[in-house]
């Protein structure tokens, strides 16, 4: 007998079986479940001008996401002392007006989409408490002589 | 944060992200390989 | 040594194409300077992609040829899949604020089937873990590995299927690929900042590759050592 006692058994028993294996395949399913019915919800991730009309009295103060775009030459801005934005957002069949005291980014135009949060009153106006700001795919340089954030609606100086 | 303060966010967790799993990485190759090793 | 190569020319290239982006490539008439970011998250995304891809092709090719090498080629794919997306995600978001005024919509179809890129890559990641078993641990990874490929298509797709937040694809989509919808600096800057992080992707997968092996190889010493002590015992009895 020179040789010592086994330091350790022959193999490594087989530990963690398929219990594990089945409880991390479940928790990837909840996972995916979870993304997926959320995604569901998401294929109405915002309505369009149209689609909330369409709803009529119903649609008043519902809290919803209205998309579509910045009508040209719709956007009024108010900021001598409560700072006010006020635009239509279109779909080309239907506008609505949206008033809002909540600054968008620089990035909001004329023009560009936009997602508004908020709920339709009374008079037909969109109470956005939060405008977010949809640009497109599409890129430009600058035209020279020109700063990118020109004509941007942040409040006042 | 102005426009560049979310740049600079941006790249630098991006660019120093890269940097640091190549550092990681070297270190665990050493740790498996040994010392007098070339991985870099 | 020829590694070590690919290593220095990808760092010059990461150098170089974030040098271009930041300080060359002037910023876009309505974004500002904040849309420099959708070079290295456009990078990040399509090699998540990449990444993804490769680990989906090495486990077919493991669960068909039952080679260990293929294995390491999947894992190491996976986990530097799940750095790029998290570069992604991270990159979108700090692009997001300051454009949309937003870091994250959960409603968004591409963040949200982005984000479940994440868990179910991090979760092939602890899977992995889970299993002493070379063999087991890759025919496992594989199936895994291959369901959730499925997730690729539907993240590219998702803002073509879906009406969300996220804008379309500039020049990833199939009808722009030759007619983008930025002028040829942008793309031309995007195009070299893909080319310098897939140079990087290559040495890092490489490297991870390299480790991956060396672990096996590590773990099959001691599994070794171990029967031949057990042997040398019996035989000594």
């Amino acid at each position: 007998m020179t040789v010592a006692a086994p330091p350790e058994p022959i193999l490594p028993p087989r530990r963690r079986p398929w219990g594990i294996v089945v409880l991390v395949a479940v928790v990837i399913v909840v996972i995916g479940f979870l993304a997926f019915s959320s995604i569901g919800s998401a294929l109405v991730y915002y309505v369009t001008p149209s689609e909330l009309l369409e709803r009529g009295n119903a649609a008043v103060g519902e809290t919803v996401r209205l998309g579509g775009l910045v009508e040209q030459g719709s956007v009024e801005q108010r900021d001598s002392e409560d700072y006010e934005l006020s635009f239509v957002i279109t779909d080309s069949e239907a506008s609505i007006p949206v008033v809002t005291t909540s600054a968008p980014t620089a990035s909001f135009r004329e023009g560009t989409g936009a997602v508004v949060e908020g709920s339709l009153d009374e008079q037909g106006v969109f109470r956005a408490t939060q405008v977010i700001v949809k640009h497109d795919e599409n890129y430009e340089v600058p035209a020279s002589g020109t700063v990118p954030s020109d004509n941007s609606y942040l409040p006042g100086e | 944060m102005s426009d560049a303060g979310f740049v600079i966010a941006a790249y630098a967790v991006i660019v120093g992200g890269l940097g640091v799993y190549t550092l990681a990485l070297w270190r665990r190759l050493r740790a498996v390989r040994g010392p007098d090793d070339e991985a870099r | 040594m020829k590694t070590r190569i690919l290593g220095l020319v990808a760092l010059a290239a990461v150098i170089a194409a974030t040098a271009v982006a930041l300080f060359v490539v002037p910023p876009d008439q309505n974004q500002g300077d904040a849309q420099r970011i959708m070079y290295p998250h456009v990078a990040s995304a399509w090699l998540a992609y990449l990444s993804f891809g490769v680990t989906a092709l090495a486990g077919i090719g493991w669960l068909w040829k039952r080679d260990l090498r293929l294995d390491a080629v999947a894992h190491s794919a996976a986990e530097i899949g799940v750095m790029f997306t998290a570069f992604a995600i991270w990159g979108g978001m700090m692009w997001g604020r300051p454009v949309w005024g937003v870091f994250w919509q959960w409603e968004d179809p591409r963040l949200t089937t982005t984000a479940l890129l994440l868990a179910l890559y991090v979760g092939y990641l602890l899977l992995r873990r889970l299993s002493d078993d070379p063999e087991r641990r890759a025919t496992r990874a594989a199936i895994v590995g291959v369901i959730a490929a499925v997730d690729i298509p539907i993240v590219h797709f998702s803002v073509e299927w879906w009406r969300g937040l996220h804008q379309t694809a500039t020049i990833g989509s199939p009808d722009r690929v030759l007619n983008p919808a930025a002028p040829m600096v942008f793309v031309g800057s995007l195009l070299g900042m893909l080319g310098a992080f897939t140079l990087a992707w290559l040495y890092l997968m490489i490297r991870r590759y390299q480790l991956a092996r060396a672990e096996a190889a590590r773990e099959e010493a001691r599994r070794m050592d171990r029967i031949m002590t057990a042997r040398t015992v019996e035989a000594a009895r």
